[in-house]
């Protein structure tokens, strides 16, 4: 299901000289912000359930993404760095804290993914009752597609941290998703079978 | 209880579909907009931390009427990049759930025992703060921003420290424990090469108390100095970032930024950056930033808890360039928080550890 969407294109636009490299990085950063925005926004209010902090995170990653364009566009997947910035971006505490003042001064908050249907609602409230960690293991690997290496790689954590994120997370889902009864009922077994071999 | 029927995984791409299909592509001018803002701020900074380093190193700062505490600041400045740079692993916590206890108030009962500012029983000038989320701070002697570790959870009565940025303490097998009626805490150092292994007792620090801070944090924000002899000065902006400075022991001018991280303590707890290519977020120190009264403002560093007045940018500039500067006076256009603002700040910043608010 992994879906990056955008490659890197590693074009040496030095080549082009410094104004012709501009040009060609901002044409560059253009597509991939054009092809990647929105998907990752959708991964960030996955992980974290606000879709209007994600979108503001999301924003100030591309445009820290942008300040240092040369070297993000070299990295192998500049969209995990987008999403890694954005996740550390809407977890911070200080925006975090921002945030509740502001909504403090809004008369009502607008509601979020209007029309959802009562699975999607049982689904959001059911990720919220996890722990972020689990939360976002569990995206990174069931939305993102990512491997167990992956999200290692991603969170900073050891694999077996990541492991136990997913099996932790899916036995607190258990009760609210059918998909992980068994898990939650103490079958470790993953339900992705195509994935088996990574745990 | 009303079950999710269908594959989890395309559930949950139906969700973030959801979420894609009501999200607008913002204007890539915006994002640029966005980026050269923070390429301003970041120049800006630069150059008042410029403007301090050049200014500090002319003369010495006789310019701050008084200090409160702490009586002498015998410890000594070092850079950021000089200081024991945290693995990645000692980066600060970045989950909610770390986060939101000195924010909402909603503390961790785990690292209740623990939380408040502590000070050595000896009487030796150091300091050690835990916050509600199991942040923890730890005066170290060589630098004025505390290294910062995180508390786990305790066992057996003992609380190991994880990513400890230390260079005085090492980084790793510290542990923390209070004893029966949590007054007092035991840090526990392990043997290092052919250091031995060592203990030191931690008391409750005099709890002090702070002024509300209004929305837009002006308690705290404008250019501030110590009466210290080190020449030790902050520069807070409304964006949340912080530029420092101050002497070393060789009197060469030291100094770094740091960025607003959160409220805690009726204050704000600053980091201290050093981020880098392969972590942008590095973190190196903390300090805690608490406002006291008008113009006046606590900031809890290696050298305990330090008072700073505000002066304003001319007077700091001045103060640090010039050896025969007399008295200072508090800027005069030092915000003063509406009675409103105070109380609706009041309820939103929990005090630390219920000690001290």
């Amino acid at each position: 299901m992994r879906v990056t969407g955008w490659i890197v294109r590693s074009a040496a636009c030095g080549d082009l000289g410094v104004k012709g490299g501009r040009v060609s990085d901002e044409l560059d950063f253009d597509e991939f912000y054009t092809a990647s925005f929105r998907r990752i926004v959708s991964q960030i209010y996955a992980m974290t359930g606000n879709l209007t902090e994600a979108e503001d995170s999301v924003q100030e990653a591309y445009a820290r993404a942008w300040q240092r364009w040369e070297d993000v566009r070299r990295y192998g997947d500049p969209e995990a760095w987008i999403r890694t910035v954005a996740y550390r971006l809407s977890v911070s505490a200080w925006r975090k804290a921002v945030n509740r003042r502001a909504a403090h001064h809004r008369a009502a908050a607008a509601p979020e993914l209007p029309g959802l249907s009562p699975d999607h609602l049982t689904l959001v409230s059911a990720l919220r009752r996890i722990s972020p960690d689990q939360r976002r293991a569990i995206v990174l690997y069931h939305l993102v597609g990512l491997t167990i290496a992956e999200i290692a790689a991603e969170t900073g954590a050891p694999e077996g941290t990541v492991k136990s994120h997913l099996n932790r997370g899916r036995k607190a889902l258990a009760p609210l998703v059918s998909e992980f009864a068994e898990v939650g009922a103490g079958d470790q077994r993953r339900p992705r079978t195509e994935l088996a071999g990574e745990w | 209880m009303r079950t999710v029927p269908e594959s989890f995984d395309s559930m949950l791409a139906e969700l973030a579909d959801a979420a894609v299909s009501i999200t607008p592509l913002p204007d890539l001018a915006d994002v640029r907009r966005r980026a050269r803002q923070r390429t301003n701020r970041r120049r800006a900074f630069a150059s008042a931390l410029a403007l301090i380093l050049i200014g500090g190193s002319a003369g010495t700062v006789a310019a701050v009427t008084h200090k409160v505490a702490p009586a002498s600041s015998v410890g000594t400045m070092s850079s950021v990049a000089a200081s024991a740079s945290p693995s990645p692993s000692a980066s600060p916590p970045s989950t909610e759930t770390a986060v939101a206890g000195g924010v909402t108030g909603a503390a961790s009962k785990a690292y209740e025992p623990l939380v408040g500012l502590w000070e050595l029983k000896d009487g030796t000038q150091r300091y050690l703060i835990v916050y509600s989320d199991g942040l923890l701070g730890i005066g170290e002697a060589g630098g004025w921003a505390m290294c910062f570790g995180q508390v786990s959870a305790p066992s057996a009565g003992t609380y190991p420290l994880a990513g400890v940025a230390c260079s005085d303490y090492g980084t790793t097998g510290l542990s923390l424990a209070p004893n029966a009626d949590d007054s007092m805490l035991t840090l526990s150092v392990p043997a290092r090469g052919s250091v031995a292994g060592y203990s030191e007792a931690f008391v409750r620090a005099p709890d002090m108390t702070a002024v509300a801070i209004d929305e837009k944090n002006s308690q705290v924000l404008g250019t501030w100095m110590s009466a210290s002899a080190d020449k030790r000065m902050l520069v807070i902006t409304g964006d949340g970032m912080m530029t420092w400075s101050g002497l070393d022991d060789t009197g060469a001018v030291t100094g770094g930024t740091g960025m607003m991280e959160g409220l805690y303590y009726g204050g704000v707890r600053y980091y201290v950056e050093c981020g880098d290519k392969a972590d942008p977020y590095k973190v190196c120190g903390l300090f805690q930033v608490v406002p006291v009264g008008v113009g006046k403002i606590i900031v809890y560093g290696s050298y305990g808890p330090e008072t700073f007045i505000r002066v304003s940018a001319a007077q700091g500039s001045a103060a640090s360039s010039s050896a025969t500067s007399s008295t200072a006076t508090t800027s005069s256009s030092s915000p003063t928080a509406s009675a409103s603002a105070a109380s609706t700040s009041a309820a939103l910043f929990p005090s630390f550890g219920g000690s001290m608010s």
